[in-house]
């Protein structure tokens, strides 16, 4: 049966004049005791804490006679059914009897994504059945995190030598922290694309969370940084896919839309690259894992005018506490930038802009017409298509949306693909707070200036605070060197862990048949 | 010894140890230029990452590195993405042996360096490159054009429309819609039935930068309505709805 239908139309039996809600819990993935071993393969320790208690509501047992009985039948592989910590059910067909009504019974899952049932069945005193209830069994599937969940943490690489972004760093302690971590680069071949390293997702239900790590098969640096820096108890490491990745498989390409209309977990999207006849794109293997979760359906976009291809590169989600749909989107619009220009003196120095992508003046941008047609067809071909993607995967309308200004440049070592020219705002960390209602932004010093060290004489600062909802804090933390001129920036340096959402199954209110 | 060549020739005197990085540890220099591309973004840049070494005044060095013969190709390549963002034009004469290079790669490389040099070199450079036998040589030589040197070589552009490869007729089309060079609509209309969707999209465009209007004219348009590339077809009803 679909999970999607499980979990939105849940619906548990009747029989005993009432309704059983599904047992939801988790996959025991982990290794809680740290022995070595997944614990579903191993037996239950004091630390385990994954198993998923199943309380038999109060009015079936209410209704047994004194001398009734309860038997409660396991109808498929895949769980196992406890009492009082004592195994008494392994897979499909076994039987056994409660002896104590009040007895303490969990239920342990082996794998994500699993549906079954069990059957709870009324003995009367001389073992003939009464009534059963069947109870649906779900192991939560695996959920990506979208911008509205509350950061815990979030991860960069730091470095002193070949990769020198202390500033960098420090941005982001001062921003953030005791809830920012570093790790050193060095360790790991210089590698500082943590976001497409790793993705963050999770299983969480009924008090029960399983943080996951999914680890990327581009197999760079950044391999053995899950393994080293982030196992731990209640984590879960693991890789979908194998064989030669793509730009496309690294995780700054996927991302997740926050909760709409008929999708409360939010939305999967990603980018496809095209060549030719061929298409790069992500994994199937991870698609297709995509596909059985069901409940954050992916959807993808077209990415083909970027240098890297990921979708993190031109638009992001962020809170608004004051849209009814508690965010707004964001996303790179080249009209609104060369709007943004046209404010400006032509004469203004652009220092960075001119030793690092050969633009002496803002006038030098404005007036290159190249450079201008070649804007044109990327709002024309990718970033307007991108926008009416949003509106019909998502339902987004035009209060919805904040367009950014950006403009995109043919990239060194490119052969004519694109990527910013200046350091992508969207292309930001949004480390949300505890209610979901704003969020510390951190995002890519844009340099729009003539005195460098002077951020306050930023006019693309103050444009870009001004277009932000209420309730978000920006901060503009320097990735220059090390992240924009390698085609990169914020989010692409970086990692977040946030609280997840709780799997529940929304219960089917309308009478049975 | 080709540095001291080309220190001699451009009145320059600088030595291995004196670049930043190499003062305390000249290996580390010769570690640069030696590894392997690390698998990052961007390895070209990524491997001159250090501002000091990327610094124009070290040019020279890196001019010596990439002519010497034994210089690995993916060292090669990174040089020219190094050198690609800064001023070249007095190196124009040791560089353009390297537009005649066997390697395909190579060629196509260094057609980024083309607008760093004098004009005169851009010329001879360009004048090589347009009838290069790899498509991906010219593709990236019409490309190079049509983004920093548009007018000036309206001409290459023009012929380009008539290349065997499709991915050169794109950039042709395209490079002469954005420096908005005069061409007749009878040298446009052609690419509107061209085999490859994208020399379609953009000749569609092209023309209408250059003639607004005058595509709603020709007996095409019901054709590019049910294009098979949705981005043609959304480029035509684009255009209906400006005019």
């Amino acid at each position: 049966m679909s999970l999607l239908f499980l979990l939105l139309g849940c619906n548990g039996g009747t029989a005993w004049e009432t309704t059983v809600p599904a047992i939801i819990g988790i996959a025991n993935l982990d290794d809680d005791n740290q022995d070595g071993r997944t614990d579903w393969d191993g037996d239950i320790s004091d630390d385990e804490n994954d198993l998923t208690v199943f309380e038999i509501p109060s009015d079936m047992l209410d209704a047994l006679g004194k001398k009734d009985s309860l038997r409660i039948r396991q109808n498929n592989n895949g769980f196992r059914v406890y009492v009082n910590g004592t195994l008494k059910s392994n897979s499909e067909d076994d039987v056994f009897d409660i002896d104590d009504p009040e007895a303490d019974i969990e239920v342990e899952f082996q794998s994500l994504n699993t549906t079954g049932s069990i059957t709870v069945v009324w003995l009367n005193k001389n073992g003939d059945v009464k009534a059963e209830q069947e109870v649906d069994v779900i192991s939560a599937p695996m959920l990506l995190n979208h911008h509205l969940q509350a950061m815990e943490q979030v991860y960069a690489m730091e470095g002193n030598g070949f990769v020198n972004n202390q500033e960098f760093i420090q941005g982001f302690e001062t921003a953030l922290g005791e809830d920012f971590t570093a790790f050193d680069v060095r360790t790991y071949e210089w590698d500082v694309w943590l976001q497409d390293e790793i993705e963050f997702a999770n299983l969480a239900s009924n008090g029960t969370r399983l943080d996951i790590v999914i680890n990327s098969i581009r197999d760079r640096g950044l391999d053995k940084l899950p393994e080293n820096e982030l196992s731990g108890a209640d984590t879960w490491i693991n890789t979908w896919g194998s064989g030669m990745a793509t730009s496309q498989d690294s995780f700054g390409n996927l991302e997740v839309a926050p909760p709409v209309e008929g999708y409360p977990y939010g939305r999967i999207y990603y980018g496809d690259w095209y060549y030719g006849n061929s298409i790069e794109t992500i994994t199937e293997d991870l698609t297709d894992e995509f596909t059985k979760q069901e409940l954050q359906l992916p959807f993808k976009l077209d990415v083909t005018f970027l240098c890297v291809g990921h979708v993190d590169e031109y638009m992001t989600f962020v809170p608004d506490a004051s849209s009814p749909k508690g965010f707004k989107f964001m996303l790179a619009d080249v009209n609104a930038g060369y709007d943004f220009l046209d404010t400006l003196d032509a004469s203004m120095s652009l220092p960075k802009y001119a030793s690092d992508h050969g633009f002496a003046t803002v006038g030098s941008i404005v007036n290159d017409g190249a450079l201008r047609r070649l804007n044109e067809d990327i709002q024309l071909d990718y970033l307007d298509p991108t926008w009416e993607a949003m509106q019909a995967e998502l339902g987004l309308t035009e209060e919805d949306l904040i367009r950014v200004p950006m403009l995109f440049e043919e990239a060194v070592g490119c052969q004519g693909y694109t990527a910013t020219l200046m350091p992508s705002t969207l292309n930001m960390v949004v480390a949300t707070n505890a209610d979901g209602t704003g969020a510390d932004l951190i995002m890519p010093d844009p340099y729009f200036r003539s005195t460098v060290g002077d951020q306050s004489q930023d006019p693309f600062i103050e444009h870009v605070n001004g277009l932000l909802p209420e309730g978000n804090t920006p901060h503009w933390i320097d990735d220059w060197a090390d992240y924009h001129m390698m085609l990169g920036e914020v989010h692409c340096g970086s990692n977040t862990l946030r609280t997840p959402m709780n799997i529940e199954a929304t219960p089917n209110t309308e009478e049975s048949p | 010894m080709m540095y001291w060549i080309l220190s001699t020739a451009f009145a320059q005197t600088h030595d291995w140890s004196t670049l930043p990085v190499c003062v305390d540890n000249i290996s580390v220099c010769e570690e640069i230029y030696a590894a392997e591309p690390l698998p990052t973004r961007n390895p070209a840049l990524f491997r001159f990452n250090d501002p000091t070494l990327a610094a124009s005044q070290w040019a020279p060095i890196h001019v010596e590195r990439l002519l010497t013969e034994d210089t690995p190709e993916h060292v090669q390549l990174a040089l020219i993405s190094l050198l690609s963002q800064q001023p070249l034009h007095s190196f124009g004469v040791v560089l353009l042996p390297l537009y005649t290079h066997s390697s395909d790669e190579l060629r196509a490389a260094m057609v980024d360096l083309i607008p760093k040099l004098n004009s005169v070199d851009q010329a001879t450079a360009i004048e090589q490159l347009r009838t290069d036998s790899d498509w991906l040589v010219r593709e990236q030589t019409l490309r190079m054009i049509s983004r920093h040197l548009g007018s000036s070589y309206s001409s290459v552009l023009q012929d380009g429309l008539d290349d065997a490869a499709p991915e050169v007729r794109l950039q042709a089309v395209k490079g002469l819609g954005w420096n908005d060079i005069t061409t007749p609509i009878v040298r446009l209309e052609p690419l509107l039935k061209d085999s490859d969707s994208t020399v379609r999209l953009n000749a569609l465009r092209t023309m209408e930068r250059l003639h607004p209007g005058s595509v709603l004219k020709l007996d095409i348009v019901d054709s590019l309505l049910t294009d098979s590339n949705p981005k043609v077809r959304r480029e035509i009803l684009r255009i209906q709805k400006t005019h």
